[in-house]
């Protein structure tokens, strides 16, 4: 389930793990990512919430401090992975079109 | 206005998964002054207003549950997420939450459509899970009711009960296989488009709502059909039995809920407090039929003015009413005055859509060596219906073998004599055009007495 559900990663996804490479706290991702792709890419709440659960869940990031209710995460070394093999594939797509077209 | 004046109760029909139709529903209420406030296991309730343009969101949380009495931490912080984009939290029903804003163009709630995709199947499990045990309670129960079909297909052609009781439960079959397709194929469906970068695939609801309703009205009206068959042939305590532990069970779950909303307990305290209150329904239920089974009758009471105590050898007494029903052949029809005056004579009738019988019997509680009589008059109304019954009727059983004899004794089209083991045939099953007459005697017939059987069975 989980190797399927990693196979590929949606901009979401993607953008997540990027923006945890230093810690951050869920909402100000949103923000960060909304930034750094000049508001072409958004991530609404409940995906957010739902994402970093999932990532959590399955040890790609974790928890690093809880003030109230707002947490804050980092990415893990296996995230780390997940992200450099994902970069690889869109990588390689980027040389396959270079070429072909 | 008052408080209660400005609330309005609704019940509102949509598939778990079907989170457009409801979003769409809702906004069509705001637009009309009718703004959600919250969602019971009955009904959902609103408060009037000025009408207003507001869109709501239906969103999926798999970390909550109907045995949460307060929110989860996880869903607070859900929440939270929410309100930095301007959407206000309203209420949930189970694993759905629904939100409100009054943005124009807001960010979506979602914005994955994998991952929402994920999330409802998540959250659909129960669901689909409540589907499939449905289906095999209803499925077997609708196995079980063939099988006494085919062991006894006179007993199910003659017994409108019966015959609803089937027509209900296959009902209950299809509706859940419907269930149970249509969301496959809508999974299949986003599963489809996402992967080719779609969207989440739109759920057919006017045709869902269209079945729902369907199903519900004609439920409904089988419901009444039955219970009004059922106050013909059972008595009323029985009926009451059967109706008053579901009001009961109704009462106790509804009961379940508003603890479970009062009290703070934890969601596993309150799942076992929901489950208790189930059990404990569920025994007292079946206590209650069962008391009522061994102490009444389950026949409908007559108004009889004669009865009969018998004492048994064990010295046990019971009194029974005894039957002064009219019966076309009477023993003392067939073997003059017999001297004894506590027989019941009891005569049943009943017409449904396959066939019309008639039952009557002359018996006697004391079981003192006076003869006794029973037959049935069938008037099967379809062609296959008077096959099979046909075939059921000669069927040969370890008890008994049939004997097809000459059609002049009782001018019939076929006639058989059942014989039982070293006894003479004292029983006959009369075949005719349209009409079949099992006919179960205490002697061998005698003379002159088939043509007085065919004088008053035969109109």
């Amino acid at each position: 389930m989980a190797r399927d559900k990693y196979q590929t990663l949606t901009e979401q996804m993607f953008y997540i793990l990027i923006c945890l490479q230093q810690e951050c706290c869920g909402i100000d991702i949103t923000k960060k990512i909304l930034e750094q792709t000049d508001q072409r890419v958004v991530v609404g709440p409940g995906t957010l919430y739902n994402l970093l659960e999932t990532f959590a869940k399955d040890g790609m990031i974790i928890e690093t401090k809880v003030e109230g209710r707002k947490r804050s995460y980092i990415i893990t070394p296996k995230g780390k992975s997940l992200l450099e093999k994902e970069y690889t594939r869109l990588s390689l797509l980027i040389k396959d079109y270079n070429s072909m077209v | 206005m008052s408080d209660k004046e400005k609330r309005i109760k609704k019940f509102i029909n949509f598939r778990y998964h079907d989170y457009k139709s409801l979003e769409e529903k809702l906004n069509n209420y705001a637009k009309q002054g009718l703004f959600l406030e919250s969602v019971t296991s009955q009904s959902w309730i609103f408060r009037k207003g000025e009408p207003k343009d507001l869109k709501y969101t239906v969103t999926y949380f798999s970390d909550t549950s109907i045995f949460d009495s307060k929110q989860t931490d996880g869903l607070k912080t859900y929440i939270d997420y929410a309100k930095e984009y301007g959407y206000n939290f309203i209420t949930q029903a189970g694993k759905i939450q629904i939100f409100v804003t009054e943005v124009d163009n807001p960010i979506p709630l979602e914005t994955d459509q994998r991952e929402k995709f994920e999330t409802i199947k998540q959250c659909s499990k129960v669901f689909t899970l409540n589907s499939y045990a449905l289906l095999f309670i209803f499925g077997i129960n609708v196995f079980t009711q063939m099988l006494n079909i085919t062991g006894n297909p006179v007993n199910f052609f003659s017994n409108s009960l019966a015959q609803m009781s089937l027509i209900m439960m296959i009902l209950a079959v299809t509706h859940s296989l419907h269930s149970i397709i249509s969301y496959k194929s809508w999974c299949k469906k986003c599963a489809n488009s996402l992967s080719s970068n779609g969207e989440l695939a739109l759920y057919n609801s006017k045709f869902s709502r269209f079945v729902d309703k369907f199903y519900f009205i004609f439920a409904l009206i089988m419901l009444a059909v039955m219970l009004f068959y059922a106050s013909l042939e059972l008595s009323t305590i029985m009926i009451l039995s059967i109706c008053l532990p579901v009001v009961f069970i109704f009462i106790a779950f509804t009961t379940g809920f508003y603890i479970i909303k009062k009290r703070n307990f934890n969601r596993s305290t309150n799942r076992i407090i929901y489950i208790s209150i189930g059990v404990v329904s569920f025994i007292l239920y079946n206590l209650i039929i069962f008391f009522g089974l061994f102490h009444y009758s389950a026949e409908k009471e007559v108004d009889t003015e004669r009865t009969i105590t018998v004492t048994y050898s064990d010295g046990d007494t019971r009194t029974y009413n005894l039957y002064s029903d009219e019966l076309p052949l009477t023993c003392e029809d067939l073997y003059g005055d017999i001297g004894y005056d506590d027989y019941s004579y009891k005569a049943a009738y009943s017409n449904t859509l396959f066939m019309k019988s008639s039952d009557y019997t002359q018996y006697s509680f004391e079981h003192n060596d006076v003869p006794e009589i029973s037959y049935s008059i069938y008037e099967p109304k379809f062609n296959f219906v008077y096959n099979i019954v046909h075939d059921c009727l000669i069927e040969d059983n370890r008890f008994s073998t049939y004997t097809q004899i000459d059609n002049t004794l009782f001018n019939t089209n076929e006639c058989y004599a059942k014989n039982y083991e070293n006894q003479l045939a004292k029983a006959y099953v009369l075949f005719y055009d349209d009409m079949i007459i099992v006919i179960d005697l205490d002697a061998p017939l005698i003379e002159g007495q088939a043509d007085l059987i065919l004088d008053r069975l035969i109109q």
